[in-house]
């Protein structure tokens, strides 16, 4: 959206050479191509202490001697046996690196990487070399071979195995609420769960406990998310599933939550 | 505001101009609110029941659309009495996509009376560049190619992830850089882009 306004201001200063790739980064990825992400990305993300996927994809020797410090060696870029490692989140920053960010050796593990269906990867650019150019801190020996990512809970979301716990152990505190229709609801459930439809919550809202923290889920977490907002609005303590919840169609009260 | 500012707003306002508001009775008046993005092109402040941003979420199966106001989010509901312009029809309008809702209260909730969706700018097709083409010119670099990429975004977006080669040159800070980033020579063609139709 923003690139034909750039290109139509750049007309009016006299250029004529200009054109607009208008279908833009999307298209770009979709397409295959690398896409590359910076150091200051990188510094982004450790201050606001968000999780990402650092992969170095050097020899193991050139790891040994000097890497990023939240490298995982993906030595010789042999990503194949981290796939299980990696995150359902396929939003998950995924960050790629080599001795100097040529993308002739890098766009290969980049692109299975993202025919996984990881979005969000890119290739450091200018690799290792400006990593250690800008000063920053470089770990010797080898790097860690196991991918720790953890997604940030969004506000308000509650962690997935925080809510199996006390969905199976309901307490006086807590109410789950399901926003699923009607319908949805009577074909399974989570035993103890109160029906809301999220299409009917704002009309049942002073039949809501207030003193209670109420955890709403629904199949995806999309409809949770709105009752979630709505709920807040209206004062409540409230919380929401952003996973799937599947019901088993042959033993009623029986789920599963990914 | 400063005089660029000011031409920023009109050339904007003059290129994506939403369409007028639908007639509210008095009796019913509600606030309205806007993204700060919005507000960058839009006056929305000085009319009533408009709520205007980005879509977060449509669910089809309660009939609600979630529109993101920066850090604020609002709940709509809609029914086949509410108006769309600018897509199929309510449930099929993209996430991520700009909107403007009329809305009004029933029962305490918020409901669409008319949802806008913000459409793309059209670019002259001579003007438009392919994905092909792009990388065409990637391959050769730009002292070969005789041509400078320049992203259009935010500069964290550039940061998280940009078409290699590319410079930044945010468009909300396009006359504060132009001097810096814009060859001074005429013949070097120059490419914009950014995150898609949206």
């Amino acid at each position: 959206m923003l690139s034909p306004l750039a290109a139509r201001k750049a007309e009016k200063l006299g250029y004529t050479k200009i054109k607009t790739f208008h279908a833009g980064l999307p298209e770009w990825r979709k397409a295959g191509h690398p896409v590359v992400s910076n150091i200051a990305n990188i510094e982004s993300l450790n201050k606001l202490g968000q999780s990402y996927i650092l992969l170095d994809i050097r020899s193991k020797e050139a790891i040994e001697k000097g890497h990023l410090p939240k490298a995982v060696a993906a030595a010789d870029g042999k990503v194949e046996p981290l796939k299980d490692q990696f995150p359902k989140f396929k939003k998950a920053a995924v960050i790629i690196y080599n001795q100097d960010g040529d993308l002739a050796k890098a766009k290969d593990v980049f692109k299975t990487i993202a025919e996984w269906g990881y979005s969000q990867a890119s290739i450091l650019e200018g690799g290792f070399a400006a990593w250690e150019k800008s000063g920053k801190d470089v770990a010797k020996g080898p790097a860690a071979s196991e991918i720790k990512y953890v997604r940030k809970l969004l506000p308000g979301e509650i962690d997935v195995v925080e809510f199996t716990t006390l969905a199976e152990k309901p307490g006086q505190a807590y109410m789950i609420l399901d926003v699923r229709n009607p319908p949805e609801f009577a074909a399974g459930a989570i035993p103890g769960a109160v029906s809301a439809p999220l299409e009917e919550l704002e009309m049942r809202l002073d039949k809501l406990p207030k003193d209670k923290t109420l955890l709403v889920h629904c199949g995806t977490g999309a409809r949770a998310e709105m009752a979630y907002n709505v709920l807040r609005k209206a004062g409540f303590n409230v919380k929401y599933l952003k996973a799937t919840v599947e019901f088993d169609k042959e033993q009623k009260g029986k789920y599963t939550i990914d | 505001m400063d005089k660029r500012k000011i031409s920023v707003i009109v050339l904007i306002t003059a290129a994506v101009c939403w369409s007028g508001v639908l007639p509210i009775s008095a009796e019913d008046q509600l606030p309205s609110k806007a993204a700060q993005s919005c507000l960058k092109c839009h006056e929305f402040t000085k009319l009533q029941n408009v709520l205007a941003g980005i879509v977060a979420d449509v669910s089809k199966k309660a009939n609600t659309i979630q529109l993101k106001i920066d850090k604020d989010v609002e709940v709509l509901y809609f029914d086949d009495k509410t108006g769309v312009k600018n897509a199929p029809n309510a449930p099929d309008i993209p996430k991520e996509s700009s909107a403007k809702i009329v809305y009004y209260k029933k029962d305490g909730r918020n409901f669409a009376k008319e949802i806008e969706v913000k459409k793309g700018l059209e670019v002259p097709k001579e003007q438009l560049a392919s994905v092909e083409e792009v990388a065409a010119l990637l391959a050769l670099g730009p002292e070969k190619g005789k041509y400078v990429l320049l992203d259009s975004r935010p500069k964290d977006l550039y940061d998280e992830g940009h078409i290699p080669t590319a410079k930044p040159f945010p468009f909300f800070a396009f006359d504060k850089m132009k001097d810096e980033v814009l060859p001074k020579d005429k013949e070097i063609l120059q490419i914009y882009y950014c995150a898609g139709y949206t």
